[in-house]
């Protein structure tokens, strides 16, 4: 057991998801991910928040990269400290991707009030989409 | 795949009660539209949505609701939410939306 408890912590607790594109599947993701922030410890409301968050995420990936038979995948980085969720796609970035528009404003406010801090990728040569990060407050 | 929204429309004299119930995100989305934009075109009355068990909404759910809004506005009607949940409220207040659209208690 304490073999088993040394092994826990040095391993890199990772989730990977890869999840197609679909509306249906936000669901999934949404439920997979309150799973996933309580397990770190994060408070209800604080969990209502990262869902609310990596939900919207994904419902822009949906929508602007029109994407059919292929999946994007979702990285949870369980750390001591918070949860850090990484969006990339399977294959390429789609020419011309943009993740939010100006038009997205009601999306940008709910993604940056609700998480610590948000990354956006826009290289166009990289599969990483924006990365949002959580951590744990003291209670 | 089973939908995880019902609108409901129930009737009265003055205005036109649309109770949502379940969760509005991506996949329920241009079903609300649809259902919520006929109610609209049918009734030129206000609209009151009642909020009890709605229980998710993103921001295309409340997209739609500015569209209805701006539907609604040009009849020189309103629409009044009710029995908004804590979760669905901080979206409101977080998007300034608490502003734009008559939130009752």
């Amino acid at each position: 057991m304490e073999q088993l408890q040394e092994k826990s912590n040095e391993v890199v607790k990772e989730i990977d998801l890869i999840v197609p594109f679909l509306p249906e599947m936000v669901r999934v993701v949404r439920l997979t991910v309150s799973g996933i922030a309580s397990r770190i410890g994060f408070q209800i409301d604080e969990i209502e928040d990262i869902k609310v968050a990596v939900a919207e995420i994904c419902t822009r990936i949906l929508t602007k990269s029109k994407l059919n038979n292929e999946r994007y995948v979702i990285k949870f980085n369980m750390t001591d400290t918070g949860l850090t969720v990484k969006f990339e796609f399977e294959n390429q970035k789609p020419k011309n991707f943009e993740l939010f528009a100006e038009e997205d404003v009601l999306g940008i406010s709910i993604v940056n009030s609700l998480v610590d801090e948000v990354f956006v990728n826009n290289a166009k040569d990289s599969k990483e989409i924006i990365t949002l990060s959580m951590f744990l407050k003291e209670n | 795949m089973a939908s995880n929204l019902s609108v409901i429309e129930k009737k009265s004299n003055e205005v036109v009660v649309v109770e949502l119930n379940g969760e509005i995100d991506i996949s329920t989305v241009t079903e609300l539209k649809d259902k919520l934009y006929a109610i609209i075109e049918k009734n030129n009355k206000d609209v009151r949505l009642d909020c009890e068990n709605l229980t998710y909404i993103d921001s295309t759910g409340l997209g739609v609701l500015v569209g209805a809004l701006k539907k609604v506005k040009n009849n020189n009607k309103d629409i009044y939410i009710v029995n908004l949940r804590s979760n669905i409220k901080k979206l409101f207040l977080i998007t300034g939306l608490d502003n734009v659209f008559k939130i009752e208690e």
